[in-house]
């Protein structure tokens, strides 16, 4: 069975068992695998997880999944709708209502977990000009994040990140509310935060080994003891997965790097 | 384009309806404009692309939290100088070519800040407050060191702590991109409302450019779907299909293989071979073909919204 799952599903399951029942989550654009992910938890293990749709103002969306998700789909049997304002008040001040986790990716992470929307280079005159830093500036504000990734390489997980748009771990600077990311997930690996908060190796995508997921990235890192491979998801999940979130098979194309 | 409107019960006021081009002329070279929609939903494009023939420059950018071909067309045609930035980009298709190389060239004066103070910057300009402050924590965030032009560090009063605040950004001009709207101005959405509304509040002049126009005796009929007032909408536009590439929410979808033709040609060659090459609207609209608007309305129409 595992043999035929793709990157893309590993990750949104990595994703998924990191979820926790009655938290409200949010992600950003370009979200199928998170998308996928808070579809995935409350259907078997978080049926009280609520979550926000992107920008495009869904709570709840009862849609399968679509690649932008600020997409009117989205609304399709979604139990509440915000703007742009709403998500604000909702990521600013929404934890001190019940728990709540963000999902977000970049284009570089450190081994503390701040990610970088803004660029590389000296600003302003960076050698590559990000889009920016938007939604990432309410990480310093939820309870706890998960960060994805679509690639796994040395640029994108770096020693230390250039610019801070979502904060990590070790900064006094950031909220005393915020814990900061409990989970990095990429297309070739698990990464979990330490007590002390820095990236340990947790599991790797079958396929990969430890030396070449040390090879592909740009911190050092300590691995758990007893290091495995990342589960797949289990089969009632990939079955519900596939026919019922992702019935036309959009995570099949999801750039997820080098695959071999 | 022939806009129907039925006669209104009070004769004496004055529609707000004019045509693309007068609505275009209105906006002079160094405007400032606030735009619309979010990624590739809802955004003003009919607007944008007679700028953009119209040759306009150095405008100043204050983009939805999250734009995409809106700004990126108007920094393709060489027509900004600077820009308020908390996401310029294609979302799935990939980082925005024009931005990208205009931030690296240092050809227009980015100024990077971020989701909550896009919001915060244009509820400060909405509401006439001095600025507007930022939870405990900003700090940790690094636009608010890179750029100091918008956001300062001050003393929380009330706690002596620091406090990092934004200043107000009011557009000389708000432009969006709406499914329906009166004669008056009165708006109702179809979909993700997004920054629409604080768009409308706070720029000094709004035009909504609208797939249908109705009487206002539509409107009547349903006042709670109005989510823009027609008091902050100065500048009404009939521009069927004119959110294209992006989507109008419960009109059509947007159109994901045009952006991949403007990702292909490249900024400069798109600006020459679609937007120059089509002086109308109606011309562009030919340009884009029949069966590719009917595939992106019945998409759209099939859904169950």
């Amino acid at each position: 069975m595992s043999s035929d799952v793709s990157r893309a599903e590993y990750m949104v399951g990595a994703l998924s068992t990191g979820l926790r029942d009655g938290e409200w989550g949010a992600c950003g654009a370009y979200s199928e695998i998170p998308m996928g992910a808070f579809m995935l938890a409350r259907a078997f293990h978080a049926p009280n997880l609520w979550w926000m749709s992107g920008g495009g103002g869904a709570i709840n969306p009862a849609c399968t999944l679509v690649e932008s998700s600020s997409d009117v789909r989205t609304w399709d049997g979604a139990e509440a709708t915000f703007t742009i304002e709403d998500i604000v008040d909702y990521e600013f001040g929404g934890w001190q209502r019940r728990p709540n986790v963000g999902l977000f990716g970049g284009i570089q992470v450190d081994r503390r977990g701040n990610v970088n929307m803004v660029g590389i280079g000296e600003y302003p005159n960076l050698t590559l000009r990000g889009p920016g830093t938007v939604g990432l500036a309410f990480a310093s504000h939820f309870h706890r994040s998960m960060i994805y990734l679509h690639d796994h390489n040395p640029r994108v997980l770096c020693e230390k990140v250039d610019y801070v748009s979502g904060p990590g771990h070790g900064d006094d600077r950031r909220s005393d509310h915020a814990g900061g990311p409990s989970r990095v997930v990429t297309p070739q690996a698990v990464f979990e935060f330490s007590g002390d908060g820095y990236a340990t190796l947790a599991s790797i995508t079958p396929g990969y080994g430890e030396a070449e997921v040390r090879e592909h990235t740009g911190f050092e890192f300590e691995s758990v003891d007893g290091l495995g491979e990342t589960p797949p998801p289990s089969p009632e999940e990939l079955e519900y997965l596939r026919t019922v979130i992702d019935p036309e098979g959009r995570l099949a194309h999801v750039s997820t790097g080098d695959w071999r | 384009m022939p806009v129907d409107v039925a006669p209104s019960p009070a004769p004496t006021r004055e529609s707000k309806v004019v045509s693309l081009e007068d609505a275009a002329a209105l906006i002079g070279d160094g405007s400032s404009l606030a735009l619309g929609g979010i990624h590739l939903h809802n955004g003003p494009m009919a607007l944008i692309r007679a700028l953009v023939r119209g040759e306009r420059k150095d405008l100043t950018l204050i983009p939805n939290v999250s734009v995409g071909m809106p700004a990126e067309l108007l920094i393709a045609a060489g027509a900004v100088k600077r820009i308020y930035a908390s996401y310029v980009g294609l979302e799935h298709h990939g980082l925005a070519p024009a931005f990208r190389r205009a931030g690296q060239e240092g050809t227009i004066e980015i100024h990077d800040i971020d989701e909550p103070g896009s919001v915060y910057a244009m509820r400060a300009a909405a509401a006439s407050l001095p600025f507007m402050p930022f939870p405990p924590g900003h700090k940790a965030v690094d636009v608010t060191r890179l750029n100091p032009d918008d956001y300062k560090v001050t003393t929380d009063p009330f706690t002596g702590e620091d406090v990092v605040v934004i200043r107000p950004l009011m557009a000389d001009f708000g432009l969006i991109h709406v499914p329906q709207v009166d004669q008056f101005g009165n708006v109702q959405l179809e979909g993700a409302p997004v920054q629409d509304v604080i768009i409308a509040k706070s720029a000094k002049h709004v035009i909504a450019t609208a797939e249908k126009i109705v009487p206002v005796e539509v409107t009547r009929r349903a006042p709670e779907r109005t989510q823009i007032a027609g008091f902050f909408v100065d500048t009404v536009v009939h521009a069927p299909f004119g959110a294209h590439p992006t989507s109008s929410h419960g009109r059509y979808y947007g159109d994901e293989g045009h952006v991949e033709i403007y990702k292909a040609l490249g900024p400069d060659r798109y600006i020459e071979e679609w937007v120059k090459a089509c002086p109308t609207e109606a011309e562009w609209a030919d340009k884009v073909g029949g069966a590719r608007i009917v595939s992106l309305i019945e998409g759209m129409a099939n859904n169950v919204l």
